[in-house]
């Protein structure tokens, strides 16, 4: 484990510090964590939602932590598990309003309508693609390609072998390639 | 980061006409977010604490502090409820009751099992009795028929007609035939015999 987190974990263990250990814990990982979740779920007040729910999620939890596991990826699972879960159950409320007009809240349209998207820029039209990619390799690209996580790191993560990861990684960047080379 | 290098790497092999972007996010957060993000979480997760449950009822004032003396007095009360109501019950039953023998309790299975018994015993006499009557009771209204009785080699009756048989020339037979075959019995099945 990183020698900050477990100061982080010494500090949240011990009664009196627990506030100051917490916080501490929040301000280090809010960033990548919020990054994670946005990319995922797209709109900002989503994200905030669920990065709200993970970091409470981890203040419930941390007392169970083992320590000799990896804090980095474990708030990264919760995150991970919180926004698929965020996703499927947009994905259920879509299906219930099916009759009602539902344009406008697949991610696509989501990022269309941010005041600051411009389709010629690269970086959208990556996220445009990224959003045509199955969840699963959606989430596999993002946290190679964004997060910079190494194999063994993202199997901790998603509790998947590394070479499932890395086929499915192979796969999204193929995807990507071609879904690029056509815009 | 301690990947970026490799991950750069990676993606050349593997999509080398692709120019990928640089990785910054071109979504945008509200200003002043990230700093009071810790503030919010903290004070929620404190909060979260002290407050047992999200229920949408209501406690009377002064409930909890009440409880406990309300619980100990109901308590004592009962005690000293049941306390008389047993010795009230022991000065009511002075002299012993009547004793009531548990035999014919424990009888009731046996006594069933053996009426059971004597039911299946019975059914089966009964039924092969019947099964045996039918078949007289059929035989003399010629129910059977007469294939039946008559096409057995060891009946009297067809050894006596085989005899007969033996005695009539051909002419007489067909001459027999022909009066009295008709349709019915043209349509005459073998099934029937069996």
């Amino acid at each position: 484990m990183h020698p900050e987190d477990s100061l982080l974990l010494q500090w949240y263990h011990a009664p009196a510090s627990r506030e100051k250990g917490f916080t501490a814990l929040v301000s280090k990982y809010q960033q990548p964590l919020y990054w994670h979740v946005r990319r995922m779920v797209i709109n900002h007040a989503d994200a905030d939602d669920v990065l709200q729910n993970v970091f409470l999620k981890v203040w419930k939890g941390l007392a169970n932590f083992r320590e000799e596991s990896n804090l980095y990826t474990w708030l990264y699972r919760i995150a991970t598990n919180e926004s698929l879960s965020f996703l499927e159950r947009e994905k259920r409320r879509e299906l219930v309003n099916i009759d009602e007009e539902v344009v406008g809240t697949s991610a696509q349209h989501q990022m269309k309508a941010d005041p600051h998207f411009d389709e010629k820029k690269l970086e959208w039209k990556l996220q445009l693609a990224i959003q045509q990619l199955p969840e699963k390799q959606r989430v596999v690209f993002n946290l190679r390609y964004f997060d910079e996580m190494s194999y063994r790191e993202m199997s901790e993560v998603l509790q998947t072998s590394e070479g499932a990861l890395k086929a499915s990684y192979h796969h999204a960047i193929k995807k990507l390639e071609e879904m690029l080379r056509e815009s | 980061m301690r990947y970026a290098k490799e991950i750069k790497q990676e993606i050349k092999e593997l999509a080398p006409g692709i120019t990928w972007p640089e990785k910054q996010m071109p979504f945008h957060v509200p200003a002043g977010y990230f700093e009071n993000l810790p503030g919010w979480i903290a004070e929620e997760a404190f909060l979260s604490l002290n407050k047992p449950m999200d229920l949408p009822y209501e406690v009377p004032s002064g409930y909890f502090e009440q409880l406990s003396a309300q619980v100990v007095t109901r308590a004592f009360s009962e005690a000293a409820v049941k306390e008389n109501i047993s010795s009230s019950s022991d000065s009511l039953t002075g002299s012993s009751g009547k004793v009531i023998s548990l035999f014919f309790r424990k009888a009731i299975p046996y006594a069933a099992a053996a009426l059971f018994g004597g039911f299946l015993v019975t059914g089966a006499f009964m039924f092969t009795d019947l099964r045996v009557g039918i078949n007289n009771k059929k035989a003399l209204t010629g129910e059977i028929t007469v294939a039946h009785t008559v096409l057995s080699p060891e009946n009297e009756l067809y050894k006596d007609i085989s005899y007969k048989m033996q005695s009539l020339s051909d002419d007489e037979i067909n001459r027999y035939l022909e009066e009295n075959t008709s349709t019915e019995t043209m349509e005459w099945q073998p099934e029937e015999i069996n």
